[in-house]
């Protein structure tokens, strides 16, 4: 009779599922036609645009990002343009062949070398031009991507080896591709240009640093981690607008990956969060550096300062004979002195002052009458060089003219906004 | 009652496997796409296309690969694509240096029936980070050879082309021969105990001749000593030829950074062992294939020494 029963059930389980049909089909049309109308679409798609597409490379998701121009066109030629440290910052044009494939799904390989290896360089295993290295791996990116999702506007694409995301972004009809590139340029200057300061992203109360914008590789740090030994790397493009993080940075289960750069350019806004990027405050950047600031002597001065400056050189032509070249702020480890040094043809003088941080973006230069045998010799011979010296010793404002990049200041006295002048590092 | 239920109950069971599934349906056309579209005149490649299709495709059914596809590859190695100018340049250097001599010494049908099928031209090398070394050629079971590095090819440079491109294309092809049809044992033997299959690559060009070996890259083992054989003896001019006989007949020593002559100590009189195995491949072609070695060789000395690469190019920009 067990056995009996033991038959009785699994004809029951047979009964109920032996004559499982096949599903209906999920797919209006069979794997290969779908796979060719993709690959048609797709082709049409990135044809459609008549000035091309940026391109939001990232050769791994380790790595910084750089941008390229392309446009496919019908023939199956695309043409590229690009402009970083691997090309030599110029602006370099390139033409390759590009084909649709039906490979991991709808593949967009551009399948021969551009003659200037403006996209595969990124994708020889041999290193470029300066490395020895012989690990055939080079810089480790993609030639061939995976489309993902592609719209009129926006293509969504897939490294197929080194599997990071890349971007294309319909390009505006009118735009100028060498001027898209001096945009690029223009915000990468006025972000990062001979910048030594760290950011600091700002999420309501907190402030996580974040270390080697320069290197488009931030290092940032959580509240209560160690910099030494803490911290995540997120690599970043600069964009026209700002900048875009490869993958955003989770704070409290809030993403924050692109940032614009405010109209005042004191801040990065993150555009899909409220936080922001921001450099350190000037007067305490300024004031915990001893390095050389040089005084930008082509910047914009205020008008007196700039009058007695214009004085102090003509008068040093007149007398000397010679040039009065360069004027810095030098800390003097040996007097302690903060100098005000010039350079006058070769010579060089110094006259002492005290720097004092006086709080709320205020410092104060404190001549305090003495200077070497140059510096001393310039005043008695220069009464316009005495004016000058007594003009910086005051209070002064200091400001940023870009927040986030602390190689320039901005100091303008406190009582008086005709004087005011520039330094950088 | 039980063995009448048993029966009963596996007789149904029977028919429920043999009807439940029945329902195969017929087969409908092919999902792919069979109409063969030609080429297209308004391709930026229309014109190279067209010179493929007709020195190639058509005359020795031959797909010669310059749009790389890298799952035609090894995966293991990073590699990217030729450029354009390049693949053109390679196309008709690899018919003008081997396809056109093969079929001038030994007969038309000669590459028709024994040609690969697959000419895969990579831009780069292929490295092997562990030993140091890269690939410049690969023949994979008669059928494909790829040619890499192209991207540096520089037609003004005969000796880089020749070991580069040219050597390893005429290595490969002595593979795929070989394969067809075995070479003598005997070869095997010559310079058995000198073989250094994992680390050929340290020993120096000079030292290997001197053991008997045409390179370094011949010493690694037998089969590999037995088409460097042939294809240096192709490619090589009278005087790099000798210079490799010259080598191997003394011994060598380092000094500083460079191998200096010395007295020769190895045992092995490597000239006499290079010959005797030039010999031997000479006989096997010729008895095997019919093939002339040293004809083949003065018909690519020739040509190699007459390169007009404008003259070669216009046969494909006249399409």
């Amino acid at each position: 009779m067990k056995f009996v029963n033991s038959i009785i059930y699994l004809c029951l389980v047979l009964l109920t599922v032996s004559c499982t049909f096949e599903e209906p089909n999920l797919f209006s049309e069979t794997a290969a036609n779908r796979i060719e109308n993709a690959k048609k679409d797709y082709n049409n798609v990135l044809c459609s645009s008549s000035n091309g597409w940026v391109m939001d490379y990232f050769p791994n998701p380790t790595t910084e990002g750089y941008t390229f121009l392309v446009k496919f066109n019908t023939s199956g030629a695309a043409f590229i343009t690009g402009k970083n440290k691997y090309l030599s910052n110029k602006l370099t044009t390139d033409t390759c062949m590009f084909q649709l494939i039906a490979d991991d799904g709808p593949v967009l390989t551009f399948n021969t070398y551009g003659k200037n290896g403006v996209l595969h360089l990124f994708a020889n295993p041999v290193d470029p031009a300066g490395t020895s290295n012989l690990d055939g791996i080079g810089l480790g990116g993609d030639y061939e991507f995976i489309v993902i999702k592609a719209t009129a506007t926006e293509v969504k694409l897939k490294g197929k080896k080194w599997g990071a995301y890349v971007y294309l972004h319909k390009l505006d009809d009118n735009q100028v591709w060498s001027q898209y590139f001096d945009l690029l340029d223009n915000m990468n200057n006025t972000l990062f240009a001979n910048s030594k300061n760290i950011l600091n992203l700002i999420v309501k109360t907190d402030t996580m640093p974040s270390y080697y914008g320069t290197t488009h590789i931030f290092k940032i740090i959580k509240n209560g981690q160690d910099p030494l030994v803490d911290g995540a790397y997120y690599p970043f493009i600069i964009t026209t607008t700002g900048l875009r993080l490869y993958s955003s940075y989770n704070s409290n289960n809030t993403d924050f990956q692109t940032f614009v750069l405010s109209d005042d350019k004191q801040k990065l806004n993150c555009k899909e969060a409220d936080g922001y990027l921001t450099g350190p405050n000037p007067e305490k950047y300024y004031m915990s550096s001893t390095v050389t600031w040089n005084f930008l002597l082509t910047s914009p001065m205020g008008t007196k300062f700039d009058s007695i400056y214009q004085k102090v050189v003509a008068d040093c032509q007149s007398v000397f004979k010679l040039k009065l070249s360069n004027l810095y702020f030098k800390y003097n480890a040996t007097t302690k002195f903060y100098n005000l040094q010039f350079k006058l043809g070769t010579i060089i003088g110094n006259f002492d002052y005290v720097r004092s941080d006086l709080g709320n973006n205020k410092v104060n230069f404190k001549y305090n009458g003495t200077a070497d045998k140059n510096g001393l010799n310039l005043i008695s011979k220069i009464n316009s060089s005495q004016i000058l010296v007594n003009f910086i010793s005051q209070n002064y404002v200091i400001s940023a003219d870009c927040g986030l990049n602390l190689s320039v200041l901005k100091l303008t006295a406190e009582t008086d906004s005709t004087i005011s002048f520039y330094i950088s590092l | 009652m039980n063995k009448t239920l048993k029966y009963i109950t596996l007789f149904v069971l029977s028919l429920i496997s043999l009807v439940a599934c029945n329902d195969n349906e017929m087969l409908g056309p092919t999902i792919f796409d069979t109409v063969n579209h030609g080429l297209d005149s308004s391709s930026y490649s229309f014109k190279f296309d067209s010179y493929l299709n007709d020195n190639y495709l058509k005359p020795y059914n031959l797909y010669f690969i310059y749009k790389m596809e890298d799952k035609g590859t090894d995966m293991n190695y990073n590699l990217v694509p030729p450029t354009f100018d390049n693949a053109q340049k390679m196309a008709v250097l690899v018919k003008y240096l081997w396809f056109d001599v093969y079929t001038k010494i030994v007969g038309t049908d000669f590459m028709k029936t024994n040609s690969p099928r697959i000419i895969q031209l990579i831009g780069s090398p292929a490295y092997n980070p562990v030993n140091g070394t890269m690939l410049l050629g690969l023949a994979e079971g008669g059928l494909k050879i790829s040619l890499f590095r192209v991207n540096d090819l520089n037609t003004s440079d005969i000796i880089t082309m020749n070991e580069y491109y040219f050597k390893t294309m005429h290595h490969e092809f002595a593979h795929i021969l070989h394969q067809k049809k075995t070479y003598p044992k005997e070869f095997n033997l010559i310079s058995y105990a000198n073989y250094e299959p994992f680390s050929w690559q340290d020993r120096d060009e000079k030292v290997a001749q001197s053991l008997g070996f045409v390179s370094p890259y011949a010493g690694s083992q037998t089969r590999e000593d037995f088409v460097e054989t042939i294809a240096n003896y192709i490619v090589k001019t009278d005087a790099q030829w000798n210079t490799i006989l010259s080598n191997a007949s003394q011994g060598w020593v380092l000094s500083g950074n460079t191998y200096i002559p010395t007295a020769d100590t190895d045992g092995v009189d490597g000239r006499a062992v290079i010959l005797q195995k030039l010999a031997i491949c000479k006989t096997w072609l010729n008895d095997s294939w019919n093939i002339d070695l040293d004809a083949l060789r003065q018909e690519v000395q020739t040509r190699q020494a007459n390169i007009n690469m404008n003259q070669l190019l216009s046969s494909i920009n006249n399409y």
